[in-house]
């Protein structure tokens, strides 16, 4: 298991999300693209919902279990899942630190 | 990605921890994956359990395979995935497909399995190979466009993407591996003389205008310790309303009195 880190700044967080994403959808496939914190899970970076399942996971390893992204993702419909940006979820990360 | 070594090669599984050392393993179903319970059962029942939630052979991030779709090699994997935790007793719950996998185990090794939850598991026997493909359309694919038309564009797009990647999943275990061939070797699992042993606390949560409503009768006059209910909806209950399916099995592993009250005898 990675070690869990501690990234506050909104770059810190984007570069690793960068890199979960790396991980999760293939690293082949993210060349190609320009990853920000206006891309969406869905329509940007194309996840589908077993990729969610390991992108959640992924954010758990690398920021640690108080880092509840399963529970809040939980809470949200499909729209909200869909529409969601990756600058969402580093609002949400910072107010969990 | 969580991967573990069995016998017959490499499972993906994920697991939420409760507040328990209960284990509840959740089985999908045929062309699905784990993310079937991720977002929605799991949490809820992981309030009072641990969760243990795996994708099944050739599905999901495992490794495509040819072979190997029969009960008896998915209830292998699934034994080896309680000895890879040192799990003495499950609770198993299992969504179609998955309930016949959560059937047979019960049968093969009752010792290891304490509750089971069966949901809308079909009966096999009489299903032919256009029955599938007219089932799946009619029970999962049109019922989930249709849940999801006239919403907003990104949404209609995302759940176009998905269904046609369920599609091509389905094409693939259907035509281009032996499912076809290895379901047929369990078609009368609902008939095997060994079911009416099975004297685990059995809850056959069924959905009411599923092909497979009847079906959950069926089993209710075979299985001695069994509860059936319905929920509305068709056989896509669990992905459309997942919540309330997470909410009867969490009632029923927690044997709350009211549930008893609501159950259809």
């Amino acid at each position: 298991m990675d070690t869990v880190k501690t990234l506050t700044t909104r770059n810190e967080i984007l570069e690793e999300m960068r890199s979960i994403i790396s991980d999760v959808i293939g690293a082949e496939f993210v060349e190609d693209m320009d990853i920000t914190e206006e891309s969406s899970f869905t329509s940007d970076l194309e996840m589908d919902s077993i990729e969610i399942v390991s992108f959640s996971e992924k954010v758990k390893e690398s920021f640690g279990k108080d880092i509840d992204f399963t529970g809040w993702l939980t809470n949200k419909n499909l729209e909200e899942i869909i529409k969601l940006k990756l600058k969402d979820v580093i609002d949400f990360i910072q107010s969990c630190q | 990605m969580p991967v573990i070594n069995i016998p017959s090669g490499k499972l993906h599984v994920q697991e939420l921890e409760g507040n328990s050392e209960d284990t509840v393993i959740l089985i999908h179903g045929l062309f699905g994956n784990l993310s079937l319970y991720y977002f929605n059962i799991a949490p809820q029942l992981s309030e009072n359990y641990r969760v243990l939630m795996y994708d099944l052979r050739g599905h999901g991030k495992n490794s495509k395979e040819e072979s190997g779709y029969h009960l008896n090699q998915m209830t292998q994997d699934l034994e080896a995935l309680i000895d890879y935790y040192e799990l003495e007793k499950v609770h198993l719950a299992g969504y179609s497909f998955g309930g016949l996998i959560a059937l047979k185990m019960a049968m093969i090794a009752p010792e290891r399995i304490d509750k089971l939850m069966i949901i809308d598991a079909p009966d096999l026997s009489g299903i032919s190979e256009e029955g599938f493909d007219q089932i799946y359309e009619r029970e999962f694919i049109k019922p989930y466009l249709q849940q999801h038309e006239n919403t907003h564009k990104e949404v209609e797009s995302f759940i176009r993407k998905k269904v046609d990647k369920n599609i091509s999943t389905y094409n693939f275990l259907m035509h281009k591996t032996a499912l076809l061939f290895d379901l047929t070797l369990d078609k009368n699992l609902f008939y095997h003389p060994d079911l009416k042993y099975i004297t685990n606390e059995t809850l056959l949560l069924y959905a009411s205008s599923s092909c497979f409503a009847k079906d959950g009768k069926t089993l209710s006059a075979i299985l001695p310790s069994s509860s059936l209910k319905y929920l509305e909806g068709n056989h896509s209950m669990p992905m459309i309303s997942g919540r309330q399916v997470g909410k009867e099995l969490h009632m029923f592993l927690k044997e709350l009195n009211e549930y008893a009250l609501t159950v259809d005898q």
